[in-house]
């Protein structure tokens, strides 16, 4: 069984974010403000619908802390 | 009815870990206290909104801090209408080949009310509808700061109700109709999604469930009175403040003239003036639960605390023994070289990005942000305090502001 590829992968600056928690707000599947109060990233972004979140989550972010990386070839 | 402390009764936090620990708990929101003693009271505004309906109200007007309106705001409209501004300043060159200003903020002002406009969506016909939004303008933030004042305010406030209505009637209720009409064309099919405008009107009117639960009244109303206000104020503090500190600071470090045209400069600058001088005195918040802080201090539910915010960006222990003092260069335990100046959390300021830019991610992703940009062509014009006339702090009030801020300028 192959599992299948990512639609993106998201990564938090840690030197800006802080942890408004917006993003976990719309994909808590993927993004988790921890206990030292800043974003994590639990996975990778899995479907369309995800990565349409994924993207406004980049744009709520006050301090632009999440990066998406499209993985080429899968969108 | 719940007795309410007066503001000086409440509990006032000034350290910064505590401070930020509340305005990152999900166990505080913000108190509704302030808001009816501001002219006009804006009831139901984003700032004044908890939980989802705050959250609803973000996401719809994050749209219109996306990286192209930003950068529309800034080059299209910020710049040329200072150098414009700066241009017709120049026609009055005295003998020493200098050109006086007699009030830095009200230029700075003046620049940014354009560009406040195409974010909110007031249609600015002529020069004439500039100069008379100006006016209102200034006079509004005046209204919005009564509530940090030590004096009587009641001739402000009076004054200030007077203008809100001119304004609703002059350019809030016009500017609402013609896009109520766009968007009923666009529902008829006459209108391209493309030809609809993009700004703070229309994205509400589209959205009409973020509005709804924020209380009562017409609150696109009052939304557009904040983002009125917080989109001019906080520029219009901050620069005054940092070209102040940077002029006083290059006498005694001339090695850093050199570095005023430079933008990554200019904003630790603005940064630092703004941790130092916030635009708020004071954040409140009510605890929603019984909560210990990190540090042992409890505060029961529906307890109220003040955050300092001044003296929580003056903690020695985050900025070091010197955080009284203007550095640019400072090199802090935290990235937020502001502090709590833009609040936290999840009412972290909206417009953070549209005051000093953003400098995270891809460079094609960046934007340079208004404050640093009116720093850029200040400096380039040879922007100096008047050595006979320095500026002046007002005493009426607990907000770092100035009463008078005369500039000369030697290259324009």
């Amino acid at each position: 069984v192959t599992t299948p590829p990512p639609y993106a992968i998201a990564r938090i600056d840690r030197n800006v974010c802080q942890g408004t928690g917006y993003c976990e707000q719309l994909l808590p599947q993927v993004f988790r403000v921890g206990s030292e109060g800043h974003a994590d990233v639990l996975r990778e972004v899995k479907s369309h619908e995800e990565l349409e979140l994924a993207r406004e989550a980049e744009d709520i972010c006050p301090t632009r802390a999440i990066l998406l990386r499209l993985e080429p070839g899968d969108l | 009815m719940t007795h309410r402390p007066g503001l000086l009764d409440i509990t006032l936090i000034t350290s910064f870990a505590e401070a930020d620990e509340i305005l990152k708990s999900r166990n505080f929101m913000q108190d509704q206290m302030l808001e009816p003693s501001k002219a006009p009271n804006l009831q139901g505004n984003l700032n004044s909104l908890h939980g989802s309906a705050h959250f609803q109200r973000r996401r719809v007007e994050s749209g219109l801090f996306r990286r192209r309106s930003l950068v529309h705001y800034e080059e299209t409209i910020l710049v040329p209408e200072l150098r414009a501004t700066l241009r017709r300043l120049a026609d009055r060159k005295r003998r020493d080949g200098k050109v006086r200003a007699d009030d830095l903020p009200l230029l700075v002002r003046s620049a940014l009310v354009r560009a406040a406009s195409a974010l909110i969506g007031f249609d600015l016909e002529n020069d004439e509808a500039v100069e008379r939004l100006l006016a209102y303008s200034t006079t509004i933030a005046e209204g919005r700061d009564v509530v940090w004042a030590t004096t009587n305010q009641d001739d402000v406030v009076q004054r200030v109700h007077a203008t809100w209505q001119q304004l609703l009637d002059e350019y809030y209720r016009p500017a609402r109709a013609r896009r109520e009409k766009l968007l009923a064309e666009h529902a008829a099919g006459m209108l391209q999604e493309s030809l609809l405008p993009n700004d703070l009107i229309t994205v509400l009117l589209r959205n009409p469930d973020s509005i709804a639960g924020g209380g009562t009244g017409d609150l696109i109303a009052h939304e557009v009175g904040l983002f009125l206000t917080a989109s001019v104020n906080t520029t219009t503090v901050a620069t005054p403040k940092t070209i102040e500190a940077l002029l006083r600071w290059i006498e005694g470090h001339p090695d850093d003239r050199a570095r005023l045209a430079e933008e990554g400069f200019l904003r630790q600058a603005a940064q630092e003036a703004l941790r130092l001088d916030p635009t708020v005195p004071y954040l409140l918040r009510e605890a929603v639960a019984d909560t210990v802080l990190t540090g042992g201090r409890a505060v029961s539910r529906g307890g109220l605390v003040r955050i300092d915010i001044r003296a929580a960006n003056r903690d020695q222990t985050i900025f070091g023994t010197d955080a009284d003092q203007f550095d640019p260069h400072r090199q802090s335990k935290i990235p937020r070289r502001y502090g709590i100046s833009f609040g936290g959390g999840i009412h972290m300021c909206i417009g953070l990005e549209f005051t000093t830019g953003n400098q995270s991610g891809p460079e094609d992703e960046r934007t340079v942000g208004m404050v640093i940009h009116i720093l850029r062509e200040l400096f380039d014009a040879g922007i100096e305090l008047d050595p006979n006339d320095p500026p002046q702090i007002m005493s009426e009030t607990t907000q770092h502001k100035y009463s008078s801020f005369p500039v000369l300028f030697s290259r324009l």
